[in-house]
């Protein structure tokens, strides 16, 4: 099942580049006459990179069966593909797909860049990312509150690894670790993959990264906890802190897709209707399965209601961990 | 062992594999030999094409791509000192320099040749070792990477040919650039001054393309050529493969870098550049001729390059293994993985063993079929030194253009190539090797990095004694700064010190 949904996947990406030279001959005259892009700030392979590639697979049949293409933009911590469909023509065409919460985090954290909820417009919320309490396989915790026991009896500071200041896993581990004045002391590593390693070597006593990111490590490494509001689908037996009775001031991130703000709100309409029935599709739904992360559609307006509630709620969290670092 | 060879070999001997590999491996020389364009543009690219095979076919076309771009890098730093990526910016000192002494043709066979000797080491390392590598590279954390790295850092000087004084300048500059971007451990912005493309640090293409490349062509383009004088005319065309007496020289080179590289290839965190590095400054230590060295040693092209792909090779280990790619082309690969549903980790050979020993299997292949391609080749490659400079320089340099360009699309790269280009043409003709600055600007990254980490883990320098891995590492550290102290007081004293400086320069 699984695979001939990856099958069909691969096959919609790949047949994009052929709808694409066919895409020059259009002539219909409602939009979109042509190729859209997703720019993505993120490398090719990733998470953010492989959301963008399934909903570009899978949209081109509620478009009027124009080619999605995914182009990367990487670099500035995903500013410059944001920057780059912000100074886009408004015309549809272009489309940015981002972290929100780590785009939020960003402009608290480095005092620039563009804010989501003013520089662009919404279009929809196709999915998202949630962190979690990650500890060595055979750690002698069966869940957080054993977890939280022991870690207030150290002496000394708990070492934790994630994936780098500022990023959405350490903004998320560390809001939770303050709210309960847990004594640690936090190493950045540049990515899950060093914060994941460093925990396998027993250089930290726990980790905080991304739920697919435990995926190919389940015999060294296991979750306590996942900081969502709902359990990872992926990771249905590891429960939320809300279950483990926590308090967590800052919750997942979605991914979102993003339109020059001065685009005509019937065109987002339309392609906000499109990602709607886009996520509903098998395609969609497998492709995003077999990398381990979740389906979450929401529409426009929620996701600009997220994005504000997101900035309010989340600015002056993030100011107090950056100036306690 | 036996049946993880069979099993591999099983899956890259299928003809669609087979194929894949040839594909893979003829891109892959195609865009190594293209200056600047690298093997991440190019997997990027061609990544939604490997959509529609098995994982293990795409990830054998992959691979093939990346081991090609690897031989490939070679033949641009070598003709026209036109670095690929950093891990060849050290071919390019000798390499370049037995080019302008008209063997051009003998440094791309031993380049091909070593490469090919690496990498079949290498595989039937990871063929006997790639299970227990998790077990093996477990006591490597950061305290481990900042005493490797400093350890490298002390050797800098080694490289280049413009004295220890100004390869020290060169290097402490290469330092500084390495401070440029976002600071690794506090997530701030250093020395960006509210520039985007600066977030991510200055590039390791621009800067390598730039100060090599760029200004080399700078120097052919004026006619002021600065370290020798270049005389195409007399190039023996005829002479393509390593004599009798080069081929004697670099044969224990080849054994010390597939050794050397194979080892630091299993280090995700060290990089490619160090493997190189290392490798052509223990040819120099251990050389009968270290003053040849800068000047055209064909052990200085030997090494590192056997070295440079047998650790690239290696290198697959750590990614597959422990999900630690470590390389940007590596990330990529790793990406391209997850979208086919394979999850690298631990559980990968037991999960799907046809993925992991596939690959393994299918580079003893990639390599046959490089050696194949490579070889014949050279005659070609060496011919181009032929076409005029009016002709070739302004060639190469659109190359170097539009490679700048697709690394992440942003004009921005353009212009620093051109600005190192010019900083790198004044450079020498002041006479400064810009090699130290490369390299310690790459190393001052990893160095910085890991060192403040390891600050944070261990709350002090205590850490770096108490971890016995460490602690040996940083005896070596200890042990090469003395030998040099002593070495420079005894000359002084004999009153030396200061002629050898002037000799030098």
């Amino acid at each position: 099942m699984i695979r001939t949904g990856r099958r069909a996947f691969l096959a919609g990406a790949a047949g994009a580049g052929t709808t694409l030279l066919l895409a020059r001959s259009g002539w219909a005259d409602e939009f979109p006459s042509k190729a859209l892009e997703i720019i993505v700030g993120q490398p090719p392979g990733g998470g953010t990179d492989t959301y963008a590639r399934a909903i570009a697979a899978s949209l081109p049949s509620f478009l009027n069966n124009q080619a999605v293409v995914v182009v990367n933009r990487p670099g500035g911590n995903g500013v410059l593909a944001m920057e780059q469909v912000m100074a886009s023509p408004a015309d549809g065409y272009t489309l940015s797909l981002t972290s929100a919460g780590t785009a939020v985090i960003k402009q608290v954290w480095d005092g620039n860049g563009p804010d989501l909820a003013v520089d662009m417009k919404p279009v929809a919320t196709i999915g998202r990312y949630a962190s979690c309490i990650v500890v060595n396989k055979d750690a002698p915790y069966a869940n957080m509150q054993e977890w939280m026991t022991a870690v207030e009896s150290s002496s000394k500071p708990v070492l934790w690894s994630h994936t780098g200041r500022g990023s959405i896993h350490h903004i998320a581990g560390q809001a939770l670790l303050t709210n309960y004045e847990l004594p640690t002391r936090d190493v950045p590593f540049q990515g899950a993959p060093d914060a994941r390693n460093a925990l396998m070597n027993g250089e930290v006593e726990f980790s905080v990264f991304g739920t697919q990111n435990l995926t190919g490590f389940e015999e060294q490494v296991r979750s306590l906890g996942v900081i969502s509001d709902a359990r990872d689908p992926f990771l249905s037996d590891v429960p939320t802190m809300a279950e483990q009775g926590l308090e967590t001031p800052l919750l997942f991130t979605p991914i979102m897709l993003h339109v020059p703000k001065d685009t005509d709100p019937g065109i987002v309409g339309e392609i906000e209707a499109a990602v709607r029935q886009a996520c509903d599709t098998d395609v969609y739904k497998q492709a995003t399965q077999v990398a381990g992360l979740p389906v979450w559609f929401q529409s426009s307006a929620d996701t600009q209601a997220w994005t504000e509630r997101a900035k309010e709620n989340w600015t002056p969290i993030i100011e107090e961990i950056k100036a306690r670092t | 062992m036996f049946e993880n060879l069979i099993l591999g070999l099983d899956v890259a001997t299928m003809p669609v594999n087979l194929g894949m590999a040839l594909i893979g491996a003829a891109i892959g020389t195609a865009i190594g030999v293209l200056p600047g364009l690298g093997p991440v543009a190019t997997i990027s690219i061609l990544m939604p094409v490997t959509f529609q095979l098995a994982p293990a076919s795409a990830i054998i076309m992959l691979c093939g791509i990346y081991l090609g771009a690897m031989y490939g890098g070679s033949i641009t730093s070598i003709l026209v000192n036109v670095p690929g990526e950093s891990a060849s910016v050290v071919t390019c000192l000798d390499g370049h320099q037995m080019a302008k002494n008209g063997r051009a043709g003998a440094a791309l066979g031993i380049a091909a040749f070593g490469s090919f000797i690496g990498g079949i080491l290498a595989t039937i390392g990871l063929l006997l070792l790639a299970p227990a590598i998790p077990q093996l590279t477990r006591g490597f954390g950061p305290p481990e990477y900042a005493m490797l790295v400093l350890a490298g850092l002390l050797l800098v000087t080694q490289v280049g040919t413009s004295g220890t004084i100004r390869s020290l300048i060169m290097a402490f500059a290469g330092l500084m650039l390495a401070t440029v971007g976002t600071d690794p451990i506090s997530g701030e912005q250093r020395f960006t001054f509210g520039f985007t493309f600066l977030y991510d640090g200055i590039g390791i293409v621009p800067l390598a393309i730039g100060l090599f490349g760029v200004a080399e062509l700078l120097s052919l383009a004026l006619g002021r050529n600065e370290t020798q004088k270049l005389q195409y005319e007399k190039l023996k065309v005829r002479e393509l493969l390593p004599s009798r007496a080069e081929w004697r020289r670099s044969a224990p080179a080849i054994g010390r870098g597939s050794v050397i590289g194979f080892l630091l290839g299993l280090l995700p965190g060290a990089g490619m550049s160090l493997v190189s590095f290392v490798a052509y400054t223990i040819e120099k230590a251990l050389s009968r001729r270290p003053a040849e060295f800068g000047r055209g040693a064909i052990e200085g092209v030997a090494g590192p390059e056997t070295a440079n792909n047998a650790g690239s090779q290696a290198a697959f280990a750590p990614m597959l293994t422990l999900g630690l790619p470590s390389s940007p082309t590596m990330g990529v690969i790793m990406g391209a993985l997850m979208i086919h549903g394979v999850a690298v980790g631990p559980q990968l050979i037991t999960r799907n063993p046809d993925v992991f020993w596939g690959v393994i299997a299918s580079m003893l292949i990639s390599n046959l079929i490089l050696i194949v391609l490579n070889v014949p080749l050279i005659s070609i490659f060496v011919r181009l030194l032929k076409v005029p400079s009016s002709l070739l320089v302004p060639l190469i340099m659109l190359f170097v253009v539009v490679g700048a360009y697709t690394i992440d699309n942003q004009i921005e790269d353009v212009w620093m190539t051109l600005l190192f280009g010019v900083v790198g043409f004044l450079l020498r003709r002041c006479g400064f090797d810009p090699a130290p600055m490369v390299l310690a600007y790459v190393l001052g990254g990893i160095f910085e990095r890991s060192l403040r980490q390891s600050l944070i883990l261990g709350d002090g320098v205590g850490i770096f004694l108490e971890r016995p891995v460490s602690a040996v590492l940083m005896l070596v550290c200890v042990a090469m700064v003395l030998v040099v102290l002593v070495r420079t007081v005894l000359r002084f004293r004999s009153g030396a010190a200061l002629v050898q400086e002037a000799d030098q320069t």
